[in-house]
């Protein structure tokens, strides 16, 4: 089962995963901060950070947010931040050093000792209480002391009390705005070189596979695409003949059914109805007419294959997740086109033409339809983003390669730079057909243009 | 009378289900009613003591949610016997009180248990978020809608000192004692908070002062002539344009991202998404009210903006909000269940409809997964949307 519950960031999710690196290897943090400087990760966020006077300066990445924490509550509470620098860095440096050199001892008891003291180390390293340092610094003598490490400990004690006879703790009060020519928005948005950045339409790696995340959305934007766009027409087009025929029809009990089917739909969750189809329709046990899950055979198509023989592979494997995209998207046409509808009917020229002689189906079909096309246009542009949302399901139910499946994954794999990729193409579709339907009201309804004084 | 038939029998399951919510713990439970506490989770002693005749009253549905069944096989369905292996190695087979009305999932708990625990945080989640969405809607609804044509009048003085106030409480209140306050929510404790009390009185000194300060301005010692000209309504409605852009369970997966899904963090995800559409309807209402006659008496007679709002503009805002409420619960039901289909939704140690469903997608055979907690989530949607139709018209 697929869960965000997933320890520690995204970092320590690419060293275990793909550069199968063992989070107990003395190394790791090593690795990871390495890592963080290839990614530009261990820079800061924006151009400018508001932090205080101590600290202004000093910061430095560093691989847990534990140690991230309690360095900077450091360099706060001490004021002067070369000396903590150092004492950290000594810290640090110590304590590799120790785990390193001591991970091979033969002696049992000598080891435990190491670790002790490893230990105390990493407990200064990751604090959260200034007072325990002392105690903490007396144990670690105490072990440096038996391991016979005595200058490596005098050094360590030389700079905390440097650290303490300098102390300032006034600057922690004092507000400062630092300015950063480096940081990961620039990066993001202008790149580090010609080739990279938003700007030059280049969304980044993926942080998981470290593809560009351009061509990874190419790829899979097209089932996306073309399963929403197919469920929008199909969806729009029945939606709309079933409700003007309903308009003028006399079959009473036709139109009931279809106005209770209408309402059933329109409040059937997708994954309720998803699973249901596949439990009715490729099931082994009760009938196996449908594919389950993907878009293709098991193999993919040879590279001979025709676009025809494709296209007849593929064709069943997009019944259902259409039929799903395709319901309620449907019961809502059908429900806001027979109120348009049945508004449009109580206006005068349509009661006009009624008085005419007209039937219903010619009232219906010349004089309503024309007029309720404006607003259908606008719904459809309104439409997108929802159909877009509820892929997400759909695709992650029936495992098509689709943005869908891909976001579900990105999440759970804490990849930030597809998803805010996926967020800024989306968002830009919208506005993009926000645009488009503001240019077909034009032409569809001559009265909502602007009129020139 | 169709119609009428229609909105009782919503009304009826509604009422089923926020019972069912509402005493969930006492419904479904391993625990006895009475008798000895340590007797719990235990299902071989429970048992054990129905078998014994022991004066042990059980609850309807004698099972925890998420509590896997010990010593069987795992998904049962409604029709299967359950069969209980003792210490022995005998296969008993289980009396009637104990059988799994609605079957078993893929670890072997009870669904039925599972449903009205699920039904708990649904509705718990939709009611919250749904508070808070509507809040902030409102605020922004007003604010937008009642300013639309005139902007706002701000003491500069006033809103500079507010704006160096909010920064200095932020920057003396939460930055400088970021280890401190991340040491009170990983544990709540008398120290952690004495270790806070700083902050808590410098928060003080600062309230005091800004109060202080805007008193001394009143009093024109400071000359407070100078205005400037804020219009809400282009902000806010900058602000809805651009969260309309983005599709909404797109956002609220990128946020599930960014904060470890729990029970809060989605009420406060779906309530700060989900005020957008409120919002814009509340405005356009509060605009129509604002042209009415009786909104200028208000101001005439001399009411405050405050007053005008809490008295005269939220009663005459209740017939648009109440619709919008029961069917903005409907949604976040449905997006949550999604939510928790697809894996994104609290964490799993809790049981969801959703999360229910989502194991039917790998044993398509287990027809009672999707069948049960699927039409729960029907009826309940179907009922809030037949409400809110009501409400409408």
């Amino acid at each position: 089962m697929l869960s965000v519950y997933l320890p520690g960031d995204a970092l320590d999710y690419i060293l275990i995963r793909e550069e199968k690196t063992s989070i107990t290897s003395t190394n790791y943090e090593h690795q990871k901060t390495l890592l963080a400087q290839r990614l530009g990760y261990d820079k800061p966020l924006f151009y400018f950070s508001v932090i205080s006077l101590a600290e202004y300066g000093w910061q430095q990445y560093l691989p847990s947010e534990k140690q991230q924490k309690s360095y900077n509550h450091l360099l706060r509470n001490f004021g002067c931040g070369s000396e903590v620098f150092i004492f950290y860095k000594k810290i640090n440096a110590a304590r590799t050093a120790i785990t390193t050199s001591f991970a091979s001892a033969t002696d049992t008891a000598i080891r435990q000792t190491a670790s002790n003291a490893a230990n105390s180390l990493f407990q200064i390293e990751t604090q959260v209480k200034l007072s325990k340092n002392d105690s903490i610094l007396d144990s670690f003598n105490n072990y440096a002391t038996i391991l016979k490490l005595n200058s490596l400990a005098n050094s360590i004690l030389h700079s905390y009390n440097a650290m303490q006879t300098k102390k300032s703790s006034w600057k922690k009060w004092v507000p400062a705005v630092q300015l950063n020519a480096q940081n990961r928005f620039h990066d993001w948005f202008f790149g580090t070189d010609k080739n990279s950045g938003i700007i030059h339409l280049n969304l980044g790696q993926s942080l998981y596979t470290g593809r560009s995340i351009g061509s990874l959305l190419k790829e899979k934007i097209f089932w996306s695409l073309l399963l929403t766009v197919l469920a929008i027409i199909i969806a729009f087009i029945s939606g709309l003949l079933i409700s003007i025929w309903l308009a003028y029809t006399k079959n009473k009990i036709a139109s009931r059914i279809i106005n209770m089917i209408t309402v059933l739909f329109y409040s059937l969750p997708v994954y309720f109805a998803g699973t249901a189809l596949l439990y009715f329709f490729s099931n082994p046990d009760f009938l196996q007419i449908f594919p389950s899950s993907g878009v293709m055979p098991i193999g993919g198509y040879s590279s001979s294959a025709s676009f025809s023989e494709k296209f007849i592979g593929t064709l069943p494997y997009l019944i259902l997740p259409l039929i799903c995209y395709t319901y309620s998207l449907w019961a809502f046409v059908q429900r806001t086109s027979a109120s348009l509808i049945s508004a449009e009917f109580k206006k005068p020229y349509a009661l006009m033409a009624q008085a005419k002689g007209l039937t219903k189906k010619e009232v219906v079909i010349k004089h309503i339809f024309p007029n309720i096309i404006s607003p259908f246009v606008a719904l459809l542009a309104n439409m997108f983003p929802a159909v877009i949302g509820g892929s997400v399901i759909i695709e992650s139910l029936f495992s098509i390669p689709g943005m869908g499946l891909e976001l579900i994954h990105a999440t759970t794999t804490r990849n930030y730079p597809f998803i805010s990729a996926v967020i800024l193409i989306t968002g830009l579709i919208t506005i993009l057909l926000y645009l488009l339907n503001e240019w077909i009201q034009h032409y569809v309804d001559p009265r909502t243009k602007t009129v020139q004084p | 009378m169709r119609r009428k038939l229609k909105f009782r029998l919503a009304k009826l399951w509604l009422l089923t289900v926020v019972l069912l919510a509402l005493f969930a713990p006492f419904i479904a439970n391993e625990k006895p009613f009475f008798g000895n506490d340590n007797l719990t989770s235990d299902y071989d002693l429970s048992f054990g003591i129905e078998s014994k005749g022991n004066n042990q009253i059980l609850r309807p549905i004698p099972y925890s949610p998420g509590q896997p069944r010990q010593n069987d096989i795992a998904l049962l369905s409604p029709f299967q016997k359950s069969y209980y292996t003792n210490n022995t190695g005998q296969q008993i087979e289980l009396p009637l009180r104990f059988h799994h009305w609605l079957g078993t999932d893929a670890i072997g708990a009870d669904v039925a248990a599972g449903i009205v625990f699920g039904l708990r945080h649904s509705l718990i989640i939709a009611l919250f978020s749904m508070i808070f969405s509507i809040v902030i809607s409102l605020i922004a609804g007003i604010c937008s809608g009642y300013f639309a044509d005139s902007g706002i009048y701000l003491n500069r003085i006033k809103f500079v000192s507010l704006i160096i106030f909010l920064f200095l409480v932020w920057f003396y209140g939460f930055y400088t004692f970021s280890m401190e306050w991340h040491n009170l929510f990983q544990q709540f404790s008398l120290i952690n908070l004495i270790d806070l009390s700083p902050s808590f009185i410098l928060f003080l000194l600062l309230t005091i002062a800004l109060i202080l300060f805007w008193k001394l301005s009143n009093k024109r010692k400071i000359k407070a002539t100078n205005h400037i000209h804020l219009n809400p309504d282009f902000w806010i409605s900058l602000l809805t344009q651009v969260m309309v852009a983005v599709p909404q369970l797109i956002i609220i997966i990128a946020l599930s991202s960014l904060f470890q899904p729990s029970i809060i963090t989605l009420i406060i995800i779906f309530g700060s998404v989900l005020w957008v559409e409120p919002s814009r309807m509340i405005r356009a209402e509060v605009q129509r009210l604002r042209s009415e006659g009786f909104v200028d008496a208000a101001i005439v007679t001399g009411f405050s903006f405050r007053q005008i709002a809490l008295r005269h503009l939220i009663p005459n805002l209740i017939p648009v909000v109440k619709p919008v409420f029961l069917y903005g619960m409907a949604a976040v039901i449905l997006s949550e269940s999604g939510l928790s289909f697809i894996g994104l939704g609290v964490n799993p140690g809790t049981v969801t409809l959703g999360g229910l469903m989502a194991q039917a997608k790998e044993n398509i055979d287990a027809w009672w997964l999707i069948l049960f907690p699927g039409s729960c989530i029907f009826f309940t949607i179907l009922s809030l949307s037949a409400l809110s139709e009501k409400n409408k018209s």
